[in-house]
């Protein structure tokens, strides 16, 4: 026994692995462990990568920014369902859940017009609370794209109430000669989604066809009846009208009927022109009634009475009963126009029209009984006089419908 | 042979016996205590040889006790080794069976020292709930009294060693004893863990069910071909 403990010194046989004295091990002991489980971890790992690859996928599919593309109208889903948008011209068509794609106006190419264009959202059926919507909404644009033509020029889509239910309303102005542009509202989502809708609007330019004293009689009351009936008869519906009339005074009655014309005082300084009697407008087509600086002066009766769409500027209302009334089916705007000692100067007494002026600029509404009287109309949209200049009233608006109306440019002396 | 003769000495010197824990025609299982040091140790004295052991001298595993010393004389076999502190895995199954997650931990550990056993060319040979300390949650595979060195040339072994039920049918005389055989008794001890019986008898359900049918194949070759390979799976 020549070994020896390492601990305590003790003589040990020569192979002993421990000392059974101090019961220390005289060998080292090697720590001995499987060998690592590389193609059970390999195959985890791998399993591991594909889960969470598979993880990953499923995230960005599900998370991943989509866009919807529609025409005048597309459902959009979210983590709160789903939802309808619709694009239109109109609240009505908004309202009745009715997308409208395409709109086509016609315009002399020398004049400039405006429309409207909106969008509605519906969730679960139901018109959207805009602003719930509109939460989630990043940014919100109206875009158009001419085909050949020029652009529309679009104004900033936005909440107006004047539109609902829309929840965004924009105004386009367009010019005869605007063609047909495609209109793409674009939503970008704050969850990364886009949305965009189109629609189509198509200006049809109109073809003047005008008429002078030089070259037509236009004399008498008779005259302008006459070509009235010819133009009926031979222009066609798509052209626009024009009738310039000599400084005269065209007595008795005039009804411009079914085809929209439109009438041109004189403005040189050879005189006014003046119609004694009534003017009656019942058109529905092409357009407007157009009367400029007419002069109608009357005594009683209804000086203008429209049941149609007419605009007028710089024509004067004295002397009657009812200087111009709207009526069912009627909206007259008016733009520097006098009206003077009537019993009413302009009467709203329309439920239903198919154009509205909100603007009542520029006039001048001078001693009549009443000025202005809204004895009906329907609409929330504000009447704003505009600089309009009221005195010697004795009543200066008489606002029976309770008409939303703005006065506080107006001039009350 | 001369350290056979020193260690029966200094143990009978120098260490007090506490307990007889096994005693067969074989030879007994004795726990002792150094008597200075008061540090309590199995030793082992049967006929037979302490190869096994001996190969496991200069080894440390976690799943498997330390051995102090082996020697052998005229068939007789001297073994010290680190007593385990623990409750042994019988006395855990009667009081109740173990989950699917306690009995894969275990499995695991006693694969551990089973690839110790196989990888010196050794089979355990006596895998059963008696054989595996719980020493806190370190499972020790203790008792390599049955244990052998398998030597491929071996038609058949030449004693029917271990234990009735856990022990595979080549150990019956079938075929050679090999590391699979260990594999079929692990498959067994899982299956008890899990039911409290015997697989042919009862089942485990599940992935471990499917896990011990494998193990158990009678057919070696049908079986997990090595412990890491049973360690993957689990």
């Amino acid at each position: 026994m020549s070994k020896t403990c390492k601990n305590c010194g003790a003589q040990l046989p020569d192979e002993a692995s421990f000392c059974p004295h101090c019961t220390g091990n005289q060998t080292e002991k090697t720590v001995v462990k499987p060998p690592r489980l590389w193609r059970k971890k390999a195959v985890t790992a791998a399993l591991c990568l594909v889960l969470i690859a598979g993880l990953i996928l499923a995230f960005v599919l599900t998370h991943r920014s989509k866009t919807y593309e529609g025409g005048a109208y597309l459902t959009y889903t979210d983590k709160d369902g789903e939802y309808e948008l619709l694009a239109a011209f109109h609240p009505r068509d908004i309202e009745a859940n009715r997308p409208v794609g395409e709109k086509s106006v016609s315009l002399s190419t020398d004049e400039a017009s405006n429309m409207t264009v909106m969008l509605g959202v519906y969730h679960n059926g139901e018109i959207a609370d805009p602003d719930e919507f509109f939460a989630k909404v990043e940014s919100c644009t109206l875009e158009a794209s001419p085909n050949e033509n020029e652009a529309l020029i679009l104004s900033e889509p936005t909440y107006n109430t004047n539109f609902l239910p829309a929840a965004r309303e924009s105004d386009i102005t367009y010019t005869g000669a605007s063609g047909t542009n495609e209109l793409c509202w674009t939503l970008h989502m704050k969850n990364g989604d886009t949305i965009r809708l189109r629609q189509t609007f198509e200006v049809i330019p109109l073809v003047h066809q005008v008429y002078t004293p030089e070259d037509t009689k236009l004399d008498t009351l008779e005259d302008l009846n006459a070509l009235l009936a010819r133009i009926n008869e031979e222009v066609p519906e798509d052209t626009i009208v024009d009738i310039y009339l000599p400084p005269v005074t065209y007595t008795g009655n005039l009804t411009i009927l079914s085809r929209a014309v439109n009438l041109y005082g004189n403005t040189e300084d050879s005189g006014r022109t003046v119609f004694a009697g009534s003017l009656s407008v019942n058109t529905h087509y092409p357009s407007n009634v157009m009367l400029f600086n007419l002069d109608f002066e009357g005594n009683g009766g209804i000086g203008l009475s429209a049941t149609a769409s007419v605009y007028m500027g710089g024509c004067s209302f004295t002397g009657w009963d009812i200087g111009a009334v709207a009526l069912d089916g009627g909206m007259i705007g008016v733009e520097r126009c006098v009206f003077k000692y009537n019993g009413i100067g302009f009467k709203y007494d329309s439920s239903v029209y198919s154009s509205f002026n909100s603007v009542f600029p520029d006039c001048t509404i001078a001693d009549n009984d009443i000025g202005v009287q809204f004895a009906r109309l329907q609409g929330t949209i504000t009447i704003d006089f505009l600089n309009s200049v009221f005195s010697g009233n004795r009543i200066d608006i008489d606002n029976q419908a309770g008409y939303p109306i703005d006065t506080s440019t107006a001039v009350f002396q | 042979m001369i350290i056979y003769d020193y260690l029966i000495k200094a143990l009978h010197e120098e260490y007090e016996q506490i307990r007889i824990i096994k005693e067969s025609k074989r030879g007994r299982v004795l726990l002792l205590r150094h008597k200075q040091s008061k540090t309590p140790y199995i030793f082992r004295h049967y006929h037979g040889n302490c190869d096994v052991y001996r190969k496991l001298l200069g080894i440390s595993c976690p799943n498997l006790p330390q051995i102090m010393e082996a020697a052998e004389k005229d068939g007789m076999a001297a073994v010290l080794e680190e007593y385990i502190q623990g409750d042994s895995l019988s006395h855990l199954l009667e009081g109740a069976l173990f989950t699917p997650a306690e009995a894969r931990a275990v499995i695991r550990q006693l694969c551990s020292a089973l690839w110790v056993l196989h990888s010196m060319g050794a089979v355990h040979r006596d895998i059963k709930p008696e054989n595996v300390i719980l020493r806190g949650s370190t499972a020790v595979l203790i008792d390599f009294d049955a244990a052998r060195i398998f030597k491929n040339e071996n038609s058949s072994d030449t004693l029917i060693l271990g234990t009735m039920g856990y022990a595979a049918p080549e150990q019956y005389g079938i075929s050679q004893t090999d590391e699979r055989a260990d594999i079929y008794s692990i498959g067994v001890l899982l299956n008890i863990m899990l039911t409290g019986k015997h697989p042919s008898k009862e089942l485990a359900g599940g992935k471990l069910g499917h896990v011990v049918q494998k193990c158990t194949r009678i057919n070696p070759k049908k079986r997990y071909h090595n412990v890491l390979h049973l360690m993957e799976v689990l």
